[in-house]
């Protein structure tokens, strides 16, 4: 044995005889938490997952060791994507490998009980909501190891041309309102009156860093663009398709998020995909038209609770500013912050002036992080003031969904939205998926999920495309049994996912503002098999049902049970339950629940207030800073200049356009900064080489530059931060103009781009001074980009470089 | 019974404080890190829950959280780590699956609740669950340098001749 000699003082040779109570140690304690290496049961995470276009499938293997001398049991509170469904579960000891059957919850639970108590090893998975899943192993014998490998199949949401793999490896604290009225469950939280099921879902804070991740993600070609907005990435490119793994020092405290541009993304056609027993079908309608839209009254809820302290409020602070100044003339809005206590800037409506515009901005600045996150009367605020005709009611809800009271939630946004529309933003390292889409389905919206290292004012952009009515309501598969029983909605940029069975030609019908839309696709071969999809979405729309209409339980749960054995799901009503009785451990016995870490850039005092429980714990650990990521981009390698296709990670077409102006910033802060030489630090050297382009770095570089220059940030982000609230700058036409030019040469236009509401605003102010000559030469240019040709920047347009901070932007561009 | 105080009835939160302060006030001086308090509140004790180093309540007495034996002796070991200057990080890895057994012989040990002489011990009864653990058997071990810088510790009570086996080893070194 090694181990005493580390603690031992050699010479002279220690007499243990007679020693202080206090040397002894606490009994053994002190000795236990001198040596770090002691770590808690589990010892990594393997992710495995291959995306196909519009699907995924994931292979998690998580590893146990018992580090006690007594007989161990381990509950592990984990998460997986809210929209994927576990298909398949095994227990593997050493060579041996016990496949998990699929049963009834409770039938599981008494099978495992029972071999708990009998010494077998055992494994029990079960779902406790969408994005969180119970593992217990039990009978780990002392210093053994299992694995349980889980299976996870998912379809992916579609956004703005992109789809979206989003992988959680952590269970940050969430808010747990009501009162306590007992505690079932192994977590650390109470069941109270606002979630009973609570006491399942919260596993303790884990101080100190979190499991290994090993990930790697293969995603089939052919590929456009991949980024990844959380993580570092090596990528390796491979018959049209690619391998993409975050560095070896990933911990589980943060989404793995990976955005896949296919190459065939910007058709936006109908897809379709079959396996033969089912169909998958996108539908988004071609060119998005420039429908009259109904004046807005637009609600901003702002989620400003303890855990948004630092960079997620700031984020969402930058979404509301520059969503508000997205507003056209004529709509109205109205602010409203809320923690514990809801705090409206007005009671009313507030239309739109360079007045109130100014006002909001500085009501929003002042904002600071404090208490609980107490949703469920700020979505009441939120959908307080009775709806008007002839106005759209749009509610933007801006939060890190950090909350655990779903189903009061879902349930109150369904019954008091009175024809609102819900929009959810999500802002988060660690994102609470599962609750914002609920919302924002039952809010007829739509869900965006934000890291706060996204360029928030583009996520903002996009999102205003969508705020309109939506394109096609009402949206069904004719003759199809579909797995979402209500006709779907169809808005700009998030194409429907319809999951119907049977094969063969696929109608889908819906209404359009300018009549009724039909159109037919043939599928093509499904990537995988679609039966455990349809199965999953399924009980997903009868789970939606069940929060609103809970006095109907006694005819739904039987339903997803149906279907959940029919698929061989977990779910609700049944569980993954497998025994290895080949073994039989005896001797006493000790349960421990696996912790989990603190997700990037939270601190132990948010994840206090989270919790409505704690004071900053004065010998707590620093806390984990948001700027890990900038320091880790400081000792990147030179970002290579993008050269192959398909390696540059600005995947949107419309920022792609930007891409000009950027190098031209990015010019401006190398020269600003000559003097820390971008060397790799000696730790990267000495890891294993990276495959030569690694475009998942090149990316943080280019963020960290982009800090750097944010006082001034894009020039036409800056522009739409000044338009006044009638769509001209400054009252001038000249500057409008020229303001115009820029937005056009930045690759906005009424109709694409991330400025277009800015376009239709300055246009349509201009339409006024159409005979001053410069104003009908940006009107012109505008017609002519809006034709599709390409904007090319003429001579006569420097004549408005003197016309104010506009032109000098426009001449700063010619030039 | 080992120590009447470390036997509590049924206790709120409130009560759990009050125990544990109880216990905690036999330690001579206050920590030494002045960031370290000398028992946990209500709060704190809260918090312990959130980290895993305090189990969730036994039972519920309608709206009322009840703890008992093991909250108190997790609550007051965790304090018991700070003074012996361990980080929380630490006192969570060293309390993860601590079996009541263990918790009980790190606070009689760390509050001098009993200092029973080892010709005591065998008169405590074998049965008794919530015995301290025996103190672990204190070997006196032979050391010998075999080379200058090179150091081995032999047990004699495993090696029937340790000087022969350090000669060996010696040997071995040149």
């Amino acid at each position: 044995m090694t181990q005493p000699l580390r603690t031992v003082d050699l010479l002279p040779i220690p007499s243990t005889q007679g020693a202080e109570p206090q040397s002894r140690g606490l009994g053994g304690l002190l000795a236990l938490s001198a040596g770090a290496e002691r770590a808690f049961p589990l010892l990594g995470v393997k992710v495995r997952a291959s995306i196909v276009g519009p699907c995924a499938r994931t292979v998690i293997e998580q590893r146990f060791h018992n580090p006690l001398s007594v007989t161990l049991d381990v509950v592990h509170i984990f998460p997986l994507p809210e929209d994927g469904a576990v298909v398949e579960v095994e227990l593997i000891c050493g060579d041996l490998v016990v496949r998990a059957e699929c049963q009834e919850r409770e039938q599981a639970a008494a099978r495992f009980a029972e071999a708990q108590a009998a010494g077998h090893r055992a494994a029990l998975l079960s779902r406790e909501r969408d994005d969180v899943h119970t593992l217990r192993v039990g009978n780990l014998p002392p210093g053994e190891e299992v694995r349980v490998r889980v299976v996870v199949v998912e379809r992916l949401d579609s956004v703005d041309g992109r789809f979206v793999w989003r992988f959680p490896t952590t269970i940050p604290p969430r808010y747990l309102p009501g009162e306590a009225v007992g505690h079932s469950g192994p977590g650390v939280l109470p069941d109270t009156t606002a979630a009973p099921d609570a006491s399942r879902l919260q596993p303790p804070v884990l101080l100190g860093n979190g499991a290994p991740l090993d990930l790697e993600v293969s995603v089939a070609g052919p590929l456009f663009a991949l980024e990844s907005s959380l993580h570092a990435v090596s990528m390796g490119f491979e018959g049209g398709g690619a391998r993409v793994a975050p560095s070896a020092s990933a911990r589980c405290d943060r989404d793995f998020v990976l955005h896949v541009s296919t190459a065939d993304a910007k058709a936006l056609t109908p897809r379709a995909w079959t396996d033969g027993a089912f169909t998958l079908a996108l539908f988004e309608p071609p060119g998005a038209a420039l429908a009259p839209q109904l004046p807005r009254d637009a609600v901003f809820l702002i989620d400003i609770s303890g855990s948004m302290d630092g960079e997620k409020l700031d984020a969402a602070k930058r979404a509301v500013i520059a969503a508000v100044h997205g507003l056209m003339p004529g709509d109205r809005f109205q602010l409203i912050a809320f923690d514990d206590r809801v705090e409206a800037q007005h009671s009313y409506l507030t239309e739109v002036t360079d007045t109130t515009l100014q006002q909001a901005d500085v009501w929003v600045k002042r904002l600071r992080a404090r208490g609980g996150t107490e949703m469920l009367p700020a979505l009441k605020a939120g959908f307080s003031l009775p709806p008007v005709a002839g106005r759209l009611r749009t509610v933007l809800f801006i939060t890190d969904g950090q909350a655990w009271n779903e189903g009061e939630l879902v349930a109150a946004v369904a019954n008091r939205r009175q024809g609102a529309l819900l929009f959810t933003l999500g802002i988060d390292t660690a994102a609470a998926g599962a609750l914002l889409k609920k919302l924002a389905r039952a809010g007829s919206g739509t869900c965006e999920l934000l890291t706060p290292q996204e360029d928030v004012e583009a996520a903002v952009a996009r999102l205003e495309a969508r705020f309109g009515s939506p394109l096609i309501t009402n949206l069904v598969a004719e003759g199809r049994v579909s797995a979402r029983t209500e006709p779907q909605v169809v808005f700009a940029g998030r194409p429907a996912a319809l999951l119907v069975e049977g094969d063969g030609p696929i109608t889908l019908r819906g209404d359009s503002p300018s009549g009724e839309h039909r159109v037919t696709l043939t599928p093509a071969r499904a990537p995988m098999p679609l039966g455990a999809l349809w199965g999953r979405e399924r009980i997903a729309a009868l789970e939606d049902r069940l929060a609103v209409r809970p006095f109907e339980e006694e005819a739904i749960l039987p339903e997803i049970r149906r279907v959940a054995l029919a698929h061989h799901l977990a779910s609700r009503c049944t569980s993954f339950v497998a025994v290895e009785t080949g073994r039989v451990v005896t001797g006493p016995k000790t349960e421990i629940v696996q912790p989990h870490a603190l997700p990037l850039g939270w601190s132990e005092g948010m994840a206090g207030q989270a919790m409505a429980s704690a004071p900053m714990m004065p010998s707590a650990m620093p806390a984990p800073s948001g700027g890990a990521t900038r320091s880790r981009a400081q000792s990147a390698p030179p970002a290579p200049e993008p050269m192959m296709d398909c390696m540059m990670m600005e995947a949107d077409a419309e920022v792609d356009e930007m891409a000009p102006m950027r190098e031209q910033r990015r010019e401006v802060a190398r020269s600003k900064k000559a003097a820390p030489p971008r060397a790799a630090s000696p730790v990267r050297a000495a890891a294993p080489p990276p495959p030569p382009p690694a475009p998942g770095r090149a990316k943080e570089e280019k963020r960290d530059e982009r800090a750097e220059a944010a006082p001034q940030g894009p020039a036409d982000a800056q522009l739409a931060q000044t338009q006044g609230a009638d769509g001209s700058f400054g009252h001038d036409p000249r500057r409008t103009a020229a303001a115009l030019l820029v937005l056009l040469i930045c690759g906005s236009t009424r109709f694409k781009g991330l400025r277009r509401r800015a376009v239709t605003k300055a246009a349509a102010a201009l339409e006024a001074h159409r005979a001053l000559p410069e104003v009908s030469l940006a009107l012109d240019a505008l017609a002519t980009a809006e034709s599709g040709a390409p904007v090319t920047p003429s001579e006569s347009w420097r004549s408005l470089g003197d016309a104010g901070p506009e032109g000098a932007a426009l001449l700063g561009l010619l030039r | 019974m080992t120590h009447p105080d470390l036997h509590p009835p049924d206790l709120t939160l409130d009560a759990l404080e009050a125990a544990a302060g109880r216990l905690l006030a036999r330690l001579p001086g206050a920590p030494e890190d002045d960031r370290v308090s000398a028992a946990p509140d209500a709060r704190t004790l809260r918090y312990y829950q959130t980290l895993g180093l305090m189990d969730k309540p036994s039972r519920y007495d309608g709206r009322q959280a009840i703890y008992g034996r093991r909250h108190l002796l997790q609550a007051v070991c965790v304090k018991l780590l700070q003074r012996a200057g361990r980080s929380l990080q630490q006192a969570q890895v060293a309390l993860a699956g601590a079996t009541d057994l263990a918790l009980e012989a790190a606070v009689i040990d760390g509050l001098g609740l009993e200092t029973p002489s080892a010709a005591q011990r065998p008169a405590q009864s074998p049965s008794d669950p919530f015995a301290p653990l025996p103190e672990p058997v204190a070997k006196p071990l032979v050391s010998a340098q075999l080379a200058p810088g090179i150091f081995v510790m032999i047990d004699p009570t495993l090696v029937p001749d340790p000087a022969a086996m350090i000669r060996r080893l010696t040997g071995a070194c040149r």
